[in-house]
């Protein structure tokens, strides 16, 4: 920002130019994907007349010469892009220089348009405006006095004045009376080095105080096992009470009091019960709430910062992590407008502490099946595997990847057992409708365009649990355009309203046979959708379901239109869609076993059993001879149960393709490295193969992703981007089903697939922040 | 169509015209090779940029690959024969 302020600088004082045209790439900015290009109807070209290629001018002294036009539009949201109604723009003089800017902006972020950045604290742009902190005032000709200009809205030809010498005294002012209350104690406090009162007092701040009052003293309020809070460092600016509100619909936090006595909190006294209460810390302009598990672990210039997904659940959020000496000390999130924004669940955010708890380091060897694990090497260890794999016949061969499996080591893992002749290579996802369709297991209508849906169904989903910002997003669907949202499963707080229909398989098949009312709404919809949770899928019946979920797909034409794929399969775990693009056969539960070797029942008692970080095994149908080999990063029950222990990679340690709830392939980044002797996943698979006679024909990463470009060139490419089914394949594909008759449990509710938010897989489960969360929330 | 000794079929199409007769093929004969094969993993991925192929494999894991750039749907259901009476 100071950068931008001295190029403006120089640029009013020195108006002899010698023009050096460089190209520059246009000022709306290169997005990160396409992603919902190919699936958004309108087709993505911007409707204004956007400034594409500017011409930068330098002076002698080699200083950008700012244009008198400046290009505008920077920063612009996709969903303004294609609104008509933010297609016009207004001109408005900012310091001197006319600009065009959106019409309808405010002045803050009109100047945020043309790349000033105006000090504030209390605006945050996917927040309401409160205008309680008068820091981003400015001058704007003719007003009696400075205007606040996150609240002012941009009116043509005014001319406003951001550097002048009354907005410096006013930032001044107003910093004085910030500081006048917030205690000095900087050195001590969570947020120092990346606070936005140390930044900003540093640039617009006085150089003395004058205040000689006593500081106000503020109790600390108890929001929980995540979130800490010092209150006397509070500034009153409701970022908190707006997020705790608006986006996280949880309406505990408010204000009390007024005016000297006012006070953020909760009135009586109560924890934050919101699955992405986290964000409120990174929200928070100052220290008064920090991250708990964080407190006076690191400093914000120590830590090494690696850009990574999350795979702690199937939503695939971009995040940060930030690193020191080989250690994950926090996980912040990462902007993606197409999936996360900027905000990351509590799962994401504070799990991190699991990755250091728990870790197998070593390979391990039972010797006798009575006796304890036993170190050993990897020679020894690969080799007995390697031996299990060439004496066991190919039927009795079976291999299970876990929720946190990546890509890569699940086709490597495919491959090795198709190679020993085993076609039992599952996935720990329940059997659906089928998974010959990619429509049939993937969110078909993308995350984002859940925000165009204007009829939603959900069916034994509790989205809340099972992807809170999906429910976020929906949530402010709800709100800002009265969606109507109906479920068939489970009745639970949703943070927005919507008619619970029932809970058992009965209204599910009047749905399906189109004689329930909803069918009306569904059925008048221009863009409907349909979100089940897996669920549905873990029931004695659920062939059944899946059944009865493909004939109410197919019955509703809008449901799969061009464009539009209102069908959506909420997948809780990382792994399970690419799993199912790679072709491993989803897993039925141990209680629909039985109805069809399709659905993965172990027809025969398996002789080897490999288990890829699978820690749902289901011991009473192991036999009790079977050898167990276990690959992954946790001792959690797949290691107990094991005789042979190969220690793998968590997802911060290894670079893994996952394909997240939408088919969206994205890659992590190796931000630390593999505790002991633990090695990448596919390269320890891809030793066995080498040791048991049968090498796999790749070797290296390049050779991998060759093999994956074969086998699933929709992951391949890693770049985010999402490859849609076509409608008449769907429609065509979800249309076959094997039969018509079926026996329907209607006792048994629907259920979702996940009792406790904070405890899903090996990682959390080591957590011990997210025990602390369990105890504090999960009832 | 036999397709006994193939334990899994996989169709890779594209976004473009080359694939325009495999997806017919798709569309029209899916729900009767799911009939006769109903246990058979039938997997059928769309990826822009992609090449249409039809992989068939066999058993240990022999996979046989057929290029179905610009061909028919007539086409696309001979090569399927064609490899279901092949032997790995």
């Amino acid at each position: 920002m100071l950068a931008a302020l001295q190029a403006r600088a120089a640029a009013t004082a020195r108006p002899g130019r010698v023009s050096l045209q460089l190209l520059h790439k246009g000022a709306r900015g290169v997005r990160s994907s396409d992603a919902r290009a190919s699936s958004a109807v309108q087709p993505a070209q911007p409707s204004q007349p956007a400034a594409v290629s500017a011409v930068v001018q330098l002076d002698e002294a080699g200083f950008a010469v700012l244009p008198k036009e400046l290009p505008s539009m920077r920063g612009v949201d996709f969903k303004q892009e294609l609104d008509p109604r933010y297609a016009e723009t207004i001109e408005v003089i900012i310091d001197g220089h006319p600009v065009q800017v959106q019409k309808g902006s405010s002045l803050i972020q009109a100047c945020e348009q043309v790349g000033i950045q105006v000090p504030r604290f209390c605006y945050h742009e996917r927040l309401s405006v409160a205008g309680n902190c008068r820091m981003c005032l400015v001058e704007i000709e003719k007003a009696p006095k400075p205007v606040a200009a996150c609240a002012m809205p941009a009116a043509p030809g005014m001319k406003v004045f951001t550097n002048s010498p009354i907005v410096k005294k006013a930032r001044e002012g107003v910093m004085e009376f910030l500081l006048a209350n917030h205690p000095l104690d900087c050195p001590i406090c969570d947020q120092g080095g990346e606070c936005d009162l140390q930044d900003q007092s540093l640039f617009f701040g006085s150089d003395r105080g004058r205040t000689t009052e006593s500081r106000r003293g503020v109790e600390d309020k108890n929001l929980g096992p995540l979130v800490k809070t010092v209150m006397t460092r509070c500034i009153h600016c409701t970022r908190c009470v707006r997020f705790a509100t608006e986006v996280a619909g949880v309406d505990e936090l408010g204000t009390v009091g007024r005016g000297n006595a006012m006070e953020i909190g909760t009135y009586v006294e109560r924890m934050l019960d919101s699955e992405i209460s986290g964000n409120i810390v990174d929200l928070c302009p100052v220290g008064a709430l920090t991250s708990k598990p964080y407190a006076f672990t690191a400093r914000p210039w120590e830590l090494r910062s690696v850009e990574s997904i999350d795979v702690l659940d199937g939503y695939g959020s971009n995040i940060r992590v930030d690193t020191r000496g080989g250690e994950v000390m926090r996980i912040l999130p990462r902007l993606n407008e197409d999936i996360n924004e900027e905000w990351i669940s509590d799962k994401t955010r504070f799990a991190y502490d699991g990755l250091k708890r728990q870790r197998l380091d070593t390979p391990l060897i039972r010797p006798d099946p009575e006796m304890p694990l036993q170190p050993a090497t990897w020679k020894d260890a690969l080799t007995l595997v390697a031996q299990k794999f060439k004496a066991t016949p190919g039927a009795r061969i079976g291999a299970f990847a876990g929720p946190l499996a990546d890509v890569e080591s699940m086709l490597a893992l495919k491959d090795l057992c198709n190679a020993f002749d085993s076609e039992a290579i599952h996935c720990d996802v329940p059997a659906g409708p089928l998974a010959d369709c990619r429509a049939a297991y993937t969110l078909g209508s993308t995350i984002a365009g859940v925000e165009e849906a204007d009829a939603v169904l959900l069916l034994s989903t509790d989205l809340k649990r099972e992807a809170p910002l999906l429910n976020a997003r929906l949530r402010r669907r709800v709100y800002h355009d009265g969606v109507r949202v109906a479920s068939v499963g489970p009745r639970v707080p949703l943070t927005y309203e919507y008619e619970h229909l029932g809970d058992s398989v009965s209204q599910l098949l009047e749905l399906a046979n189109g004689t329930h009312p909803f069918c009306k709404v569904l059925a008048g919809a221009q863009r409907p959708l349909v979100l089940v949770g897996t669920g549905a899928y873990e029931r004695t019946d659920a062939r059944g379901v899946a059944w009865a979920v493909q004939k109410l797909v197919t019955s509703v034409p809008a449901l799969i239109q061009d464009g539009w794929l209102g069908f959506g399969t909420v997948q809780p775990t990382a792994a399970a869609v690419g799993a199912l693009d790679l072709g491993l056969t989803p897993l039925a539960s141990s209680a629909a076993a039985g109805v069809g070797a399709s659905d993965g029942a172990i027809a025969e008692p398996l002789g080897l059993v490999y288990l890829l970080g699978y820690d749902s095994i289901d011991l009473d149908r192991l036999s009790p001879d079977a050898f167990v080999v276990y690959q992954g990063h946790h001792g959690d029950v797949g290691a107990e149960t094991a005789d042979v222990v190969l220690p793998g990679s968590a997802y911060t340690e290894k670079v893994g393709t996952y394909a997240n709830m939408e088919g969206r392939a994205q890659r992590t980044a190796r931000a630390v490295s593999p505790p002991g002797e633990a090695r990448d996943d596919w390269k320890i698979l891809r030793a066995i193969s080498e040791l048991a006679g049968k090498p796999l024909p790749y070797a290296g990463v390049d050779g991998i992703r060759e093999r994956l470009a074969a086998v699933a060139p929709q992951l391949a490419d890693g770049t985010e981007s999402i490859h849609a089914v076509s409608p008449d394949i769907a429609k065509a594909m979800l249309a076959v089903r094997a039969s018509d008759k079926f026996d329907f449990d209607t006792k048994t509710p629907f259920a979702s697939c996940i009792d406790n938010f904070y405890m899903t897989d090996a990682i959390s489960r080591a957590s011990t922040t997210m025990a602390s969360c369990t105890k504090a929330f999960a009832k | 169509m036999a397709l006994r000794a193939v334990r899994e079929v996989r169709v890779l199409l594209c976004k473009g015209e080359a694939s325009a007769g495999a997806k017919q093929f798709i569309v029209d004969k899916y729900a009767e090779i799911k009939k006769a094969h109903p246990l058979l993993p039938f997997l059928v991925r769309e990826a822009s940029g992609a090449a249409p192929t039809l992989t068939a494999r066999f058993a240990h894991g022999v996979e046989k690959v057929v290029p179905l750039s610009g061909l028919s749907s007539a086409d696309v259901a001979k090569k399927l024969s064609e490899l279901g009476s092949a032997s790995p």
